[in-house]
């Protein structure tokens, strides 16, 4: 404590304890901006997915173009969507939606082409539609796939959220960016440490999730 | 009057796209309301074709089927395939459902209440003899047989006048699959159910079937006959190529040994005399003789043994296999060429009826 008080301590706690309330708001900002791009992201992808699972030539087209998304360079697409959205959380948005799609279409579609044909086949000799088919068989027996593709898009998506600092969003990646102009290594670790604790948790809130979701799954080896 | 066939297929043709020859070229077959009727061929011989077309997994592309008198193409796609079983050989349970869930799927999707749907569940755990602990497992938790039987459960879950099976039991070894065509007979006799079952396996055929048709490559129609009449007289020589060399044995395992009339044999009784026991291996040509007691077989012994009374008790051997009214001819064959005595006894349980002789067996296949 003695070394926090001197003001070119390392790591300065009694900065922290002063600004509790910022920080909480910033984590607060960093999870809706998260958790906005995934909700986005997800349900677009849902839809691209589909399209590509009923009309098999519209799904190369479709990883081609979030394909490009995925490859331009986070910072450009933040400073080419300035000019036209402004400093604005639809800025942020648009681009942390767009690098999410690449990573949950392909998952989403590799879960559903992985459900065993027997079971459609099954499915479909009784009697399903294409729609209860879709919802009740196979988007849940493509769970475990898809989850796993949420959660490389959440981890993702957390560090890229700390880059709309530049565009006036940022979540704590606002610190980063205010210790990184300010040669303040407090904020710059106090930033950096809190994304990685929110990538941590929120991946650790998806394992729980999916093993919620998929009872199934975890009887397999109860019984030989 | 015949009276109206439960499946008709008349003139049922199927060419798949990109294909000069029809996978199934023409067939008309009916089928009876509670039979069995087992299609089976070589690969290529379109019989799963045929099978889809029933439930229009596969669509026809000329001619029709009708199920119970009516068309198919005229009833709606979901309405057709809830009103029947329809069993595969990878059975297809859905792993992510419990096994009552699963039996419950038409009943959920004909829009059952649910009290109805439970209770219809656990009749069928009971009719198709799953433990009701089952209930709530899934499927990766099931053994390879009682996976099939939850597939035949769920099949049968709304009741369908008609059950399609498509190579039930091709995903299981030998020994379960044979205890689950017993099972399949069993339940068929208190269901009465028109089936139609797929396989490539002429001997399940002949086992499970009420009528077999056999088809060729192309979806023809060689030979649509009972297993006994089919075995008796096949209609070509693809038919005996197919049946295999060994049809005479083939035969006799349909022809039970209750339908066969016994001989009495080389026995005599303990009142008799040695001078008896001579006449009677006289008379059947053989070396040995059988002793009773009323209706009760003490056992036999050699005639070179036969000294100047006849044996006691203790010194009788006794007849290894005893066979009974349930037992086929191929069981009688079987007993005839692996005891020492050359004859098949038969039994209602301590009473002796007679026996059977390779002669005989022999004469039910030349006739």
């Amino acid at each position: 404590m003695i070394l926090a008080q001197t003001n070119d301590a390392f790591f300065r706690w009694d900065w922290v304890f002063s600004h509790l309330d910022d920080i909480w708001a910033k984590v607060l900002e960093h999870l809706v901006l998260t958790g906005i791009a995934l909700g986005f992201g997800l349900a677009i992808s849902l839809v691209l997915a589909i399209i590509g699972l009923r009309f098999p030539k519209a799904y190369p087209p479709i990883t081609w173009v979030t394909g490009i998304f995925y490859t331009i360079p986070s910072l450009a697409l933040f400073a080419f969507l300035v000019p036209i959205t402004g400093f604005s959380v639809l800025s942020a948005e648009i681009g942390l939606v767009s690098y999410t799609l690449l990573i949950l279409i392909r998952n989403i579609v590799a879960g559903i082409d992985g459900v065993d044909p027997a079971v459609r086949e099954a499915a479909i000799g009784m009697g399903y539609g294409r729609r209860r088919l879709f919802l009740e068989i196979e988007l849940p027996l493509a769970m475990p796939v898809i989850i796993a593709g949420l959660r490389i898009a959440a981890v993702t998506t957390v560090g890229l959220v700390t880059i709309t600092a530049l565009i006036g969003q940022g979540g704590v990646g606002f610190f980063i960016l205010s210790g990184l102009n300010r040669f303040f290594n407090t904020e710059i670790i106090l930033g950096t440490g809190l994304s990685v604790i929110i990538a941590v948790v929120l991946d650790s809130a998806l394992v729980i999730l999916q093993w919620a979701l998929t009872p199934w799954a975890r009887s397999r080896s109860a019984v030989v | 009057m015949q009276p109206e066939p439960m499946i008709r297929l008349d003139a049922v043709t199927k060419v798949f796209p990109g294909s000069d020859t029809p996978a199934v070229g023409g067939l008309s077959l009916d089928i009876a309301e509670g039979e069995i009727v087992v299609l089976v061929g070589p690969s290529g011989c379109g019989k799963t074709t045929t099978l889809k077309m029933i439930n229009r997994l596969v669509e026809p592309t000329r001619g029709t089927i009708k199920v119970d008198g009516t068309d198919t193409t005229t009833m709606e796609l979901h309405v057709l395939r809830r009103s029947i079983g329809y069993v595969i050989q990878q059975i297809g349970l859905f792993p992510h459902r419990t096994i009552a869930d699963n039996i419950g799927t038409v009943p959920r999707l004909l829009g059952w209440d649910e009290a109805k749907t439970q209770a219809r569940i656990d009749e069928l755990i009971e009719l198709v003899d799953l433990e009701p602990e089952m209930r709530d497992r899934y499927p990766s938790e099931l053994s390879g047989g009682q996976r099939q039987r939850v597939g035949v459960a769920r099949a049968l879950a709304a009741d369908p006048p008609v059950l399609l099976m498509d190579e039930p039991f091709g995903a299981v070894d030998p020994i379960v699959r044979s205890r689950l065509q017993d099972e399949l007979l069993d339940l068929q006799a208190r269901v009465k159910k028109t089936i139609v079952l797929v396989t490539h396996d002429i001997d399940e055929a002949i086992r499970i079937g009420d009528r077999v048709a056999i088809l060729n490559v192309g979806g023809v129609l060689e030979q649509y006959d009972s297993p006994a009449e089919i075995l008796r007289e096949p209609a070509n020589d693809f038919v005996i190529d197919f049946l295999g060399t060994d049809r005479g044995i083939k035969r006799l395992s349909l022809i039970p040994l209750s339908s066969v009339e016994l001989e009495p044999g080389p026995v005599v009784g303990i009142g008799d005399t040695t001078d008896d026991a001579k006449a009677a291996m006289e008379r059947y040509g053989v070396d040995w003789f059988g002793l009773r007691d009323g209706d009760r077989m003490l056992g036999w012994a050699w005639g070179k043994d036969l000294g100047a009374a006849l044996p006691a008790g203790d010194e009788l051997y006794d007849f290894e296999v005893k066979l009974s009214a349930t037992d086929s001819m191929r069981e009688a064959l079987d007993t005839v060429i692996t005891s020492r005595t050359k004859v098949a006894p038969m039994f209602d349980g301590d009473t002796y009826l007679g026996m059977v002789t390779v002669e005989q067996i022999s004469a039910e296949l030349v006739e």
